[in-house]
């Protein structure tokens, strides 16, 4: 062995020598962990719920079954057909992590107290309609025979007194048949409603985080008045001939942000001040970090949105958004007029696989003002948004079609085999980004989340993300989206 | 007496204009709404009556009256469709739409029972050397109603155009979940009402002195009224009782200054009771507000305080000058309120101002003939006062957009500050003939009451022009008509807002404005009427 050899063997054998000190060393660390098993005593839930039969209405004469208490973990409960499911106004209903809560025919769950679900990452809750197959292959049926349209529950119903209500890690499914006469009455709202989810008391806090919502009939989730936070959420199919997925009315506050939309019959999140009662807040909702995928196919009227939506008096404001393919963009309504001078945006970035999409980028007949930070950029060329451009114009985008693929990690863009509007559902698809997304680092972070509900584990939001620094739901940094 | 009416309507609607409503960036450019209805309609009424003289100075009088009213209407169709397009800078369409396919079927019949029996003893004693006269009696009535309702709307799922056939269009129930006959819109207008009333009075008239006439009296109403609706128990309102007993005082002085005038002042306390028909918490689809029922609606009472001078120089002729004061509690008014959690949603309920309403005016009344010819003359001006609270949209330099609560004083709804009319009048019975010509003017008055301030639709004045006649053709036969608004009035609603400060947007769609400071919403024009017919005498 000549030294030269030797040298070179030592220079090989440091790091080797180095990586089995460490190996040992962890192996050391390993052998070394220590056991403990200390008896700890957790509280029975109070008023433990039954899974033992299906909660029934039947001969009571009324429609009516009262709930508090704890559904417990693991347990599958079934509210029978036609039966109204009331929480008091003074009582709580919360369901552990794991419990699934099937909803029969014309069945209701009507809050006038305090209703969590309190569903984990590992457990999630589900209130749904068992026995039903999705069908969510890009045009593997058509929307009126989608059973995502079946609406076969009523949905939840927050009454002016539901003082708090929160859905954690919950999926909302087939929902959004009509109330009716006698369900209306007692929930307080409105007999032609066919809401998923109605929230109705502005003094009171509605949190949805993390959860996830199918379907569903009208507006799957009508916040009439609330202080509300909705974090992180994926809507799919949201709405069957109309709706807007998220519309709020006068007297709401809050933020919505992280949330993921495909195939939303009209807008994703509307913001309105139309309605505000005496006493109630104007509306203000704060939206950043959503994604919206082809939105705004469904609805059967003209001229409304798909995406994002501020009228009526609403104010607010809203950056990060990605909307792609979706039939109208982020749309500014000049009559009856948002708050415009309260409401700022910027930082929102679209994708369109034709031109009919590219044309409404910027609504025709709306007073969307394109921002300097849009993508893609409004100086794109000559053609797109030419010199003299209002707010409303008729303008050309064909130049920007296909501009700018935000590089899903697993969705066909550009689209190919399908109509638009038939990607209505996450199916197989993941909308997570690629680290050479042109999404990443292009959002906006010099604002602040606008909370108003209370922040704690259970009985509130957990955890309020402040904007990513990714464009869109899903952050690189494994923040945001956690679907 | 029996009637029967069958009544055939098609009505089809094209409206043109429109508003770019619901936060769309659309001109609505046609508005289609056909209906077709068949009403049928059975009336029977009978009427028994007595008078008897049971002694000299003692009297009774008594009558009794059935009537039953049926109505039914099967499947009313209404259908409406709405075309949109979208037009360029230089007003060429660029594309279109179409919107609220809809077509609506409503089932709908009631019948309604009333039985009411009479009764009047009168005994005119002398008493102090003056003639006095004590009426007493009492009646009864008893009403029923049973109403049935049901409808329901088919819609379709894409935009579909309608070129006049509407077996076409492929309708389908909104959602899979409406088709199972599980969801009725509102059963509470399925229901059955009574309504009982009993009066009973006393009353004396004698001359206190020789000039002054004394009448007065007390009138006891009970009423009580009920109603099942088909809804289930959960539903609060479903059914209900209301009874409420009202004591009646009235006195009349009369002061007879001479042959040919009189002074009168009077008192009396009075009621309107709300029919079951607005009782009912029944919830009917209107043309522009559905219309809903109150349980909790109390009945009005009012003190009405008189004062006038009579003057009757022979003949027909007469004059007649009054002041009057109301006093009026618990008013009946139709608002316009919200309806449950969705925003936009507004109905049409009867509710009473907790304020009360207070009426106050004078009146001149006056006929003079000469020869054939009369004029006939009478002016009212009412000085009517009601305040509520309602609603205002504003903006707080801090909070933001707000809506708060205002007071805001208004006449009563209905009620116009001056009401006049003027009749020319030809009478003769050698020719047999009568002849009227008649103006009418009512002022300005609320047509609706908004629940926003400074925003009630107010009816323009209203100036009518009528003519009739009746000439005796044979013995018993004559021939009467009648040709109505011969100037064509049109009735004309605003609000007192003006029309300038309307969003740009739908300026387009206010055209034909006549008033800088309010803004029309609503005309209507009548045409003018004629009618003639024949008339036997028996």
């Amino acid at each position: 062995m000549t030294g030269q050899n030797l040298k070179e063997m030592k220079k090989l054998y440091i790091p080797l020598i180095i990586i089995a000190a460490a190996l040992l060393f962890g192996s050391c660390k390993k052998w070394s962990a220590e056991h403990r098993d200390i008896y700890d005593y957790k509280l029975p839930a109070a008023n433990p719920i039954s899974a033992d039969k299906p909660l029934s209405c039947s001969g009571t004469g009324s429609t009516i079954i009262t709930a508090k208490g704890t559904m417990l973990s693991g347990k599958t409960y079934a509210v029978e057909g036609g039966c109204d499911l009331v929480i008091n106004a003074t009582d709580t209903l919360i369901m552990q992590p794991g419990v699934t809560l099937n909803m029969g025919g014309n069945s209701s769950l009507i809050v006038l107290g305090t209703f969590v679900s309190n569903g984990s990452k590992n457990q999630p809750n589900y209130i749904t309609t068992p026995g039903i197959t999705k069908m969510d292959a890009p045009s593997q049926v058509t929307a009126a025979k989608d059973p995502a349209f079946s609406a076969v529950w009523k949905g939840i119903i927050g009454g002016p007194t539901c003082k708090l209500m929160v859905l954690r890690w919950t999926h909302l499914e087939f929902a959004g048949a009509t109330e009716g006469d006698a369900t209306s009455k007692i929930a307080g709202s409105g007999s032609g409603n066919q809401y998923t989810l109605l929230f109705a008391n502005y003094k009171g806090n509605f949190i949805m985080e993390d959860s996830w919502l199918y379907g569903g009939n009208d507006d799957p989730m009508r916040i009439s008045a609330g202080q509300v936070a909705i974090f992180r959420n994926t809507f799919e199919k949201a709405g069957f001939t109309g709706g807007d997925c998220v519309n709020v009315k006068g007297g709401t506050v809050g933020t919505m942000a992280y949330n993921m939309f495909i195939g939303t019959a009209t807008n994703g999140q509307k913001a309105s001040n139309k309605g505000q009662a005496t006493g109630a807040p104007q509306t203000n909702i704060v939206m950043y970090n959503n994604t919206f995928v082809s939105g705004g196919y469904r609805q059967t009227q003209t001229g409304r949105g798909a995406c994002i939506n501020y009228e009526e008096g609403a104010r607010g404001m809203f950056y990060n958004n990605l909307a792609v393919n979706c039939k109208f963009g982020f749309r500014v309504v000049g009559s009856p007029a948002a708050d415009v001078a309260h409401l700022s945006y910027g930082y929102n970035y679209q994708y369109g696989d034709s031109v009919k999409v590219t044309n409404q980028f910027y609504p025709t007949g709306y007073v969307t003002q394109p921002q300097t930070t849009d993508f893609p950029s409004i100086t794109y060329s000559a053609n797109y948004l030419p010199a003299g451009y209002k707010p409303g114009d008729v303008y050309d985008g064909t130049d920007v079609v296909r501009v700018g693929n935000p590089q899903f990690l697993n969705f066909p863009l550009p689209t190919s085999g399908h109509p638009l509007q038939d990607y209505s559902a996450i199916y197989n698809f993941n909308f997570h980004i690629l680290s050479t997304s042109p999404l990443v680092g292009k959002a906006y972070t010099g604002f602040q989340p606008l909370i108003v509900v209370p922040l704690d584990p259970v009985y509130g939001l957990s955890e309020a993300t402040p904007p990513g620094s990714d464009i869109g739901a899903y952050q690189l940094n494994g923040k945001g989206n956690q679907h | 007496m029996f009637l029967q009416s069958g009544e055939y309507i098609s009505r089809l609607t094209s409206d043109t204009l429109g508003l770019g409503l619901n936060s769309t960036a659309k001109s609505k450019q046609v508005t289609i709404s056909d209906r077709n209805t068949y009403t049928k309609q059975n009336i029977y009424n009978a009427t028994l009556q007595g008078d008897h003289q049971l002694a000299d100075n003692f009297r009774f009088n008594w009558s009794g009256v059935y009537s039953l009213a049926k109505r039914d209407q099967p499947d009313r169709t209404d259908f409406s469709f709405d075309q949109n397009t979208v037009v360029n800078s230089s007003g060429g369409i660029v594309s279109r739409d179409s919107n609220d396919v809809k077509l609506t079927h409503h089932w709908e019949r009631n019948s309604d029972k009333d039985l009411a029996g009479y009764g009047n003893f009168t005994y005119t004693p002398r008493i102090a050397g003056r003639n006095v006269e004590f009426q007493f009696g009492g009646m009864y009535r008893h009403k029923t109603r049973s109403a049935y309702y049901i409808s329901y709307s088919l819609g379709t799922t894409s935009n579909i155009f309608y070129h006049g056939d509407l077996n076409s269009l492929p309708f389908v129930f909104a959602s899979q979940n409406d088709a199972t006959g599980a969801y009725n819109a509102a059963s509470t207008n399925d229901y059955s009402a009574t309504e009982n009333i009993n009066a009973e009075y006393l009353q004396f008239k004698f001359n206190l002195f020789d000039k002054l006439q004394l009448l007065g009296g007390v009138r006891i109403e009970n009423t009580w009224q009920n109603y099942n609706t088909a809804e289930p128990v959960t539903f609060p309102q479903r059914n209900g009782t209301i009874s409420y007993t009202d004591v009646l005082p009235s006195i009349h002085l009369k002061y007879q200054l001479s042959d040919i005038q009189n002074i009168r002042l009077s008192y009396f306390a009075s009621v309107a009771r709300p029919g079951f028909g607005e009782v009912v918490p029944y919830h009917i689809d209107g043309e522009y507000y559905d219309e809903i029922g109150n349980p909790y609606l109390r009945h009005t009472t009012a003190n009405n305080y008189d004062l006038r001078y009579e003057l009757f120089p022979g003949g027909a002729d007469q004059i007649l000058v009054g002041a009057f004061y109301k006093d009026i509690t618990d008013p009946i008014e139709y608002f316009v309120v919200r309806d449950g959690a969705s925003p936009s949603k507004q109905d049409i309920q009867p509710q009473n101002a907790a304020s009360g309403a207070k009426n106050y005016g004078a009146e001149v009344q006056f006929t003079k003939y000469f020869g054939l010819v009369g004029v006939s003359a009478n002016y009212t001006y009412t000085h009517s006062r009601i305040t509520t609270d309602k609603l205002l949209y504003y903006n707080d330099p801090i909070k933001g957009l707000q809506q708060g609560l205002v007071s805001q004083s208004r006449p009563l709804q209905g009620q116009a500050n001056n009401v006049g009319n003027v009749s020319l009048l030809f009478k003769s019975n050698k020719i047999g003939l009568d002849m009227q010509l008649a103006f009418v003017y009512t002022g300005e008055r609320i047509a609706q009451v908004s629940p926003y301030y400074n925003l009630d639709y107010w009816q323009h004045p209203l100036s009518q022009l009528d003519f009739s006649f009746e000439k005796t053709i044979y013995k018993k036969i004559s021939l009467y008509g009648k040709v109505n608004n011969l100037t064509n009035a049109a009735s004309k609603i605003y609000l007192k807002y003006p029309h300038g400060n309307i969003d740009p947007k739908q300026q387009e769609f206010l055209n034909k404005q006549d008033i800088a400071n309010q803004t029309m919403v609503q005309s209507d024009i009548y045409k003018i009427s004629f009618l003639a017919g024949l008339r036997y005498k028996f």
